[in-house]
């Protein structure tokens, strides 16, 4: 054997998970892609300036926020990517670029670089520059009349615009299919549902995102709908219960936005918890509420309760009041 | 030997696999290094001739005989960082054939020895063991840690498990053993102990162990008349004595070669470098090798040179083979994923009091148990951000008891 140096400075151990942060988010970027191509498809270039405006603005904002904070690469692990290519599938094909600009300011700042460097957030960024800007411009990204003007294959209202308008007769103008395959008007993330669908199960398969958060978050909303939806008969609960799963942003907050690594809880069981929560608050707000969509709203609010679960995550092995009183 | 089957961790799950067809038969090294006690005083100088098993200082310690006949060719004084100098004594082998530098069968090699050598070595290697007909209760509490949920295990303990209960029933003979498997048992440490005795699962959870461990002994001290108790952990202590009863100076050593292949107990002469046994364990490789661990991939410390030595303290060799070391980063951020907060074998919040000795907050690190880490780096090992958490805990523990100390008074 050649007499080489294997002088190796590092504490153990000395094997480290293939999987990282960066790697995260960027497998989570590709999985995307195909979502990102079928709502180019379905809005044209609208919809491809969207997302490219918002994946420039938020590597912009974070790249600037960064710098000021002392972070030394702040673009390296692909999370102000990944904000922005979320945030461009949620945001409308018709919205002006200056709202763009401030949502992934919003995201940025308030989302992120407020709280300290990368995770240390309890928000969801893509959230809270959805709601920045909802709040801020309501008639801009309102996904209502956004899809009014396009030439699309099926029903250019948003679904859950239907429910507000209509009442449960909108169950009959959404079958469970259309919906399913994104037949269904808004953004980019509800046109390219089944691709959303898809990269959410290889996400789950691969380990990336836990499984549990989208069951519960979708048993949630399915349950819940379906006991707030049952007017008259009993069809319209199933009915209630898909139009709830799938109508909406549903799938991309149940896969994406309620999965996102710094601002879910740490503990399995609290996972269900968490899940469960945010259906819930999604239907009630759906329900009960002033905006057509308002899941980033409940899963914001239910951000806010997470750090509080998480107390319960871990455990003390044994007690030690002699430490205890020091 | 070959056939022998063995757990190995492959695609997520573990299987049954066997031991990979190795050299049969190892040469000896030509050259031994022998670290006496630092300030032992030799008894033999350069150009002496020693025979195997002789002493070569005054109140020799486990690391101070020598492991090969020969002539000592070089005496070095080596200069330290920090402490005192220490002395290294190297010998030639002049080739005789006394040297078992060997592959090591548990079973095998345990069964065809006399029960009273290995007893008597036992005995003056500390060991206290039950009288006839008394039970023996082994507890697997810290041997290891929760394999079956992590992706990373620790393999190359299993073998030396195995063989302290080998051991352990070869000199009970008709004695019963009751195993006890607590903490960090996996499957895998299941179904090795069913082999040897009686296997109770207590739990896999910390906090029950201890107080059901001490149930069940109550238990068994009104079945039979008295119940010795080993813990997990000494069983690699064990089975190293025993290896000392075979061969005086030999250190048993569970290597494994590669990250991929299932872990081998080798018998090696203390003072053999970890580059020879490297080599010897698979030819093919000698070109691939990119770092040697001493120690374990997970408890071990790198070796800086091809040329270190192995000692008696040594349990087991890990011989690396991947192009790149692991990355860690020292600036990361936690992003609060909670991946060490799900591996920990202690269920400590990890993300926690990280954060708490980042910040000069032992006294709060100490509130939330970083006492009762083992520093079994699984946390680092996964953490996604690559943060040596493993490091901070260390840290922090030493920082933490000092400061709550000073307090205290």
């Amino acid at each position: 054997m050649k007499q080489r140096t294997l002088l190796s400075v590092s504490w153990r151990p000395f094997l480290k998970s293939p999987v990282s942060f960066t790697s995260i988010n960027y497998t989570l970027i590709l999985l995307l892609v195909p979502a990102a191509t079928i709502g180019c498809m379905r809005y044209g270039m609208y919809c491809g300036r969207v997302i490219a405006a918002s994946v420039f603005f938020c590597m912009a904002w974070d790249a600037f926020f960064g710098k000021l904070s002392g972070d030394k690469e702040p673009l390296d692990d692909g999370s102000a990517l990944l904000c922005g290519v979320l945030l461009g599938m949620l945001l409308p094909p018709t919205v002006p670029w200056w709202t763009i600009a401030f949502a992934a300011s919003a995201a940025t700042f308030i989302g992120k670089r407020l709280f300290g460097p990368v995770g240390g957030s309890p928000f969801n960024a893509v959230c809270v520059g959805w709601a920045a800007a909802t709040i801020s411009w309501p008639s801009f990204v309102d996904p209502t009349y956004c899809s009014v003007g396009f030439d699309l294959p099926f029903d250019t209202t948003f679904p859950l615009a239907e429910l507000r308008r209509i009442g449960v007769a909108a169950f009959d103008n959404f079958p469970a299919a259309g919906l399913f395959l994104g037949r269904q008007a808004g953004s980019a993330a509800t046109v390219a549902a089944p691709a959303i669908i898809f990269a959410g199960a290889v996400a789950i398969a691969t380990g990336i995102i836990p499984w549990i958060i989208p069951a519960s978050f979708f048993s949630s909303l399915a349950l819940i709908g379906a006991l707030l939806g049952n007017t008259a008969a009993v069809s319209q609960t199933f009915s209630a219960a898909i139009f709830h799963t799938l109508g909406g942003f549903s799938i991309i907050g149940g896969f994406f936005l309620c999965t996102d690594v710094s601002s879910r809880p740490i503990s399995r069981r609290i996972m269900i918890l968490y899940g469960c929560l945010a259906g819930a608050l999604t239907v009630f707000l759906r329900a009960w509420s002033d905006f057509a969509e308002p899941l980033p709203f409940a899963i914001l609010i239910v951000n806010m309760v997470v750090p509080l679960l998480d107390r319960r995550a871990g455990s003390r092995p044994v007690h030690f009041p002699e430490l205890e009183r020091l | 030997m070959n056939a022998r089957p063995f757990f190995e961790w492959r695609s997520g799950k573990y299987r049954l696999g066997t031991v990979p067809a190795v050299i049969e038969t190892m040469e000896n090294p030509a050259t031994v290094t022998i670290h006496p006690a630092a300030n032992a005083k030799l008894v033999v100088s350069e150009g002496s001739r020693v025979q195997r098993a002789a002493p070569l200082c005054e109140k020799p310690d486990a690391n101070s005989f020598a492991s090969i006949s020969g002539t000592v060719c070089r005496i070095m004084r080596i200069g330290r960082l920090s402490g005192p100098f220490s002395t290294a004594v190297m010998i030639e082998g002049n080739g005789a054939s006394d040297l078992p530098f060997q592959l090591f069968d548990p079973v095998a090699d345990i069964d065809s020895t006399d029960t009273s050598l290995l007893r008597k070595n036992l005995l003056s290697a500390g060991f206290s063991l039950p009288a006839q007909g008394e039970a023996l209760l082994v507890t697997a509490l810290d041997t290891d840690i929760d394999h079956s949920a992590n992706r990373f295990c620790f393999e190359h303990n299993f073998p030396m498990f195995e063989t302290g209960l080998a051991v352990l029933k070869k000199i009970l003979g008709d004695g019963k053993i009751v195993i006890v498997l607590g903490r960090g048992a996996s499957p895998a440490h299941k179904t090795i102990c069913c082999r040897f005795g009686d296997v109770t699962e207590v739990s896999a959870r910390y906090p029950d162990v201890l107080p059901q461990i001490i149930a069940r002994r109550h238990a068994l001290l009104c079945r039979f008349d008295c119940v010795k108790v080993i813990d997990g952990c000494r069983l690699a202590e064990m089975a190293a004595a025993l290896s000392t009863g075979f061969a005086p100076v030999n250190a048993l050593i569970s290597c494994r070669v590669g990250r991929s292949n299932a872990p081998m107990l080798v018998s090696v002469a203390a003072g053999t470098a970890a580059g020879h046994v490297a080599q010897r364990l698979d030819a093919s490789l000698s070109g691939r090798v990119t770092r040697i661990i001493l120690g374990g991939i997970m408890g071990g410390e790198a070796a800086d040179t091809a040329t270190q030595t192995i000692t008696m303290d040594h349990r087991s060799l890990f011989v690396d083979t991947s192009p790149r070391p692991p990355q860690k980063n020292r600036n990361a951020t936690c992003v609060n994923c909670g991946q060490c907060v799900r591996v920990c074998p202690a269920r400590l919040r990890v993300d926690l009091i990280t954060a708490f000795v980042e910040r000069s907050r032992p006294q709060d690190a100490v509130r939330l148990g970083i006492d009762h880490c083992i520093e079994c780096g699984l946390c680092s090992a996964a953490c996604i951000r690559g943060r040596e958490l493993g490091h901070l805990l260390a840290f922090g523990k030493s920082v933490g008891f000092r400061r709550t100390k000073k307090r205290a008074k």
